[in-house]
């Protein structure tokens, strides 16, 4: 008997230890990245200024594209392995307004009669810029003609596949023949060399107490601003975005509150698709067009969306941001070496996803 | 018919089929590779009658996807010389193309499906250290079949558990980082950082620069790895230029080099930049802009003044008009003559006698013969009438030693010079004459 009450008091003791230990956590664990996030960027702005801002243009374009991946995925159910691929075609298309240039024969390249360089001042850098508003119009319209280019991909084979009840693994390997089929036609119209709209040196711009910024740069952050906005706005005060974010929480109670399943996926391919389009181009600005560079950024643009938490947009574009300068300046540190890059961006990801199982904004469960 | 019956089958029925089907599509897939092989094993077995089929496998795309053209006509002017002047064993050679996309898992995969499904007995290629490690290891050194790789530079090739099938007609990288420390010294730089492409070449250059460097009095600050192709590389250049050197060594590839040179630039106070022979691509410079890298140094593997060399050149200009500034051409000439004399020697594609032919036909003694179509017949005629023969080819000598290098080769300097890439010095090395201790002897400048 007075073992039975002496169990039952350990046993008590024991439950409120292990509630006094839940509270703990509950309380401070969902702090515990926000904190480390916070600590890192303002520690990496001030001691790491050079890195910090490579990172943050490098990550708002991985963001801007892990946005349109994060939304794909919620939506339209592809886990889509064409979207690095998808950045660079948009980049060409955008290429082939400004430059008209295809490749020919092994004496060099064709260029079409009718391109945007031939506007008059096209090319007459604006600015510090290295380009001029033909390269503006260039992107505008390499973006735009991305997105046909995806509904169709999505009318012809995600959909028919989809209507078969295939699974999200056989969808995945679809998307990566999209992504292996782009890549055969930028090599073959472009050639496998790497290219860029304007070739040479780019002014920089010196400001007291920053580090020099190459001129297009700002054109980047701006562009990536404007575009990032957008998003925000279409999809949190629009009916479309409410429309498409409830069909990501819960598809068959979206069909049931009468939303248009069909026109919110066309318009998901819209927005995401132009997004990532969008970037693609401010991105091959930033560094170069190359078939191949579209498939090395999968991994970083995945590596976003999974840390920002799957089907989250806005924690899309803060892990884009997070990804690119974590990898920046972690390497820049001099203790790990720069082959490292991605394997630094990885074991965060890692210690996030045991810290927070959803993801940084993810939706908890 | 058919198609009606197979609409009114059952669920069970189709289910079954369906996996019938399955059973089918595993076996075939089983079936394959096995077909393949004895297919390449009958084809083998048959010799004479049999064309020579060798492989080209160029870096078409990726990082080294500047060189894959002018690497092509270099091999296809090569097998055009040869099969004009009579080819192999009285047939001409076939040459098929095999792209390694400048990466490891592509380059290993290509190697697998010319071997197997292609059945050629020889491989040249493919051009990086990275690539033709894993391919030499993993593929040919297994499957028994030849491979000679004229541009890979790596010293870590030297000791390659290949099996003895891998060969390069260009010297190792532990020759070119003596010349970039010799050229970083003459122009009187103390301190220098490297930038190096995170793969065999890049660590091998790497190594072989900062060892004779430090030996001849200078500082080594930094030793950055960088990875190919990415969106930037600010960090690793912040890294590389942090300790303030008076020149950056650059142990790196075309496509990666026109993103990170820019940002190096861009950066503000550039040091003065050596390339390595990976960066002496026209194309890159072009679009950098001559001017900003005018009076620059590289280096490359290049060709001795001798009459090989010559003939190359006219050969080259009488198919495709001036010769680019591209390394490594004369060594693909080379190793498809290598390939072709052993053939011819061995009389077979066996690729297991063509390879013990080779350094007989490489290697003194023997009548001096040379590339050319004159020079394929004399050498053919000598074969014929049961002598030896020495190739000595356009790139050098090419006398391969037991593992299955060339120790003797020039190495040139290059500069950047107006709109081209001008050779102002090239420096004979002989490798087997430094001591092991890893202070080499100094090349001599002989031009």
């Amino acid at each position: 008997m007075a073992q039975a009450v002496e169990k039952s008091v350990v046993e008590r003791e024991v439950a409120l230890a292990r509630q006094r230990t839940t509270r703990w956590s509950q309380t401070l664990g969902p702090w515990v990245p926000w904190l480390l996030i916070g600590g890192f960027a303002a520690w990496s702005a001030v001691a790491r200024t050079d890195q910090f801002v490579v990172g943050v243009i490098v990550g708002s374009l991985y963001g801007l594209a892990a946005v349109g991946l994060t939304l794909i995925y919620g939506i339209a159910r592809v886990s889509h392995f064409a979207h690095g691929d998808v950045m660079m075609f948009a980049a060409y298309l955008a290429f082939f307004a400004l430059t008209g240039a295809v490749v020919g024969s092994q004496t060099g390249d064709v260029v079409f009669p009718f391109h945007l360089g031939q506007l008059p001042g096209a090319t007459e850098p604006i600015w510090r810029f290295s380009f001029g508003y033909g390269l503006v119009l260039a992107i505008l319209i390499g973006a735009t003609l991305a997105v046909p280019v995806l509904l169709a991909i999505d009318r012809f084979v995600y959909q028919p596949l989809l209507r078969r009840g295939s699974s999200t693994a056989i969808l995945a390997v679809a998307s990566l023949g999209v992504a292996i089929s782009m890549r055969g036609v930028m090599l073959l119209i472009w050639g496998p060399t790497g290219r860029r709209y304007v070739g040479g040196i780019r002014t920089t711009v010196d400001i007291p107490g920053l580090p020099r910024i190459v001129a297009d740069q700002f054109f980047i952050m701006l562009a990536a601003g404007v575009l990032a906005t957008a998003a925000y706005v279409v999809l949190y005060r629009t009916r479309l975005g409410t429309a498409m974010r409830a069909m990501a929480d819960n598809a068959d109670l979206a069909r049931a509150s009468g939303i248009d399943i069909a026109a919110t996926r066309r318009w998901t391919w819209v927005v995401g698709g132009g997004l990532t389009a969008a970037a693609g181009c401010l991105l091959a600005l930033q560094s170069q067009l190359s078939p191949e560079l579209g498939f090395i950024l999968l991994l970083p643009i995945f590596a976003s969306a999974i840390l920002g938490g799957i089907g989250s947009p806005h924690g899309a574009f803060l892990g884009g941001l997070i990804v690119g300068v974590v990898g920046e300046v972690a390497v820049g540190l001099g203790v790990i070496s720069p082959g490292y890059k991605m394997a630094v961006i990885f074991v965060m990801l890692i210690a996030v996803i045991l810290l927070r199982p959803r993801g940084l904004l993810g939706a908890q469960s | 018919m058919l198609i009606g019956q197979f609409r009114q089958n059952t669920t069970a029925t189709r289910c079954a089929s369906r996996r019938w089907g399955l059973r089918a599509t595993a076996a075939l897939l089983l079936l394959v590779p096995l077909v393949a092989t004895y297919a390449g094993e009958g084809a083998r077995a048959q010799d004479e009658a049999e064309p020579l089929r060798i492989a080209v496998l160029f870096p078409f795309t990726g990082d080294l996807s500047d060189f894959g053209q002018p690497f092509l006509q270099a091999a296809e002017l090569a097998v055009n010389q040869i099969n004009e002047a009579g080819g192999v064993n009285g047939q001409p050679i076939e040459l098929v193309q095999g792209d390694s996309a400048t990466s490891p898992q592509q380059a290993v995969e290509e190697a697998r499906r010319l071997i197997e499904l292609e059945g050629v007995s020889a491989i040249v290629g493919p051009a990086g250290s990275g690539e033709t490690l894993p391919v030499a290891e993993s593929v040919t050194g297994p499957a028994g079949v030849l491979e000679i790789t004229m541009s890979a530079t790596s010293p870590a090739l030297t000791i390659a558990n290949d099996n003895d099938f891998l060969f390069r007609t260009v010297i190792s990288d532990a020759a070119q980082g003596v010349v970039m420390a010799d050229v970083a010294r003459e122009q009187g730089f103390e301190s220098a950082c490297v930038l190096y492409v995170n793969n065999a070449y890049g660590q091998g250059l790497n190594e072989a620069f900062a060892d004779r460097f430090t030996a001849e009095g200078g500082t080594i600050t930094a030793q950055v790895p960088h990875e190919q192709e990415q969106a930037s590389y600010a960090s690793e250049i912040a890294s590389c230029t942090e300790g303030d050197p008076d020149v950056l060594i650059a142990a790196a590839y075309p496509e990666s080099g026109r993103v990170f040179l820019r940002e190096l630039v861009e950066s503000g106070d550039a040091p003065s930049v050596i390339f390595s022979d990976g960066l002496q691509s026209p194309d890159m410079f072009a679009e950098l802009g001559w001017e900003v890298f005018e009076g620059s140094y590289g280096t490359a593997a290049g060709a001795p003044e001798t009459d090989a060399a010559a003939t190359f050149e006219q050969a080259w200009e009488e198919a495709y008009g001036e010769v680019p500034a591209v390394p490594y051409l004369r060594e693909i000439n080379d190793a498809i003559y290598l390939i072709a004399l052993a053939a011819e020697q061995a009389d077979s594609t066996d690729s297991a006698a063509i390879r013990d032919a080779l350094r007989e036909v490489a290697n003194e003694p023997g009548t001096a013969v040379g590339p050319g179509q004159e020079g394929w017949q004399e050498a053919v005629a000598a074969i014929d009438a049961g002598e030896d023969v020495n190739y000595e080819g356009g790139a050098g000598s090419v006398d391969l030693d037991e593992n299955g290098d060339v120790s003797k080769g020039t190495i040139i300097v290059w500069q950047v010079q107006g709109e081209a890439i001008e050779t102002t010095d090239s420096r004979e090395i002989d490798l087997a004459a430094e001591d092991t201790a890893g202070t080499p002897v100094a090349g001599t400048p002989v031009s």
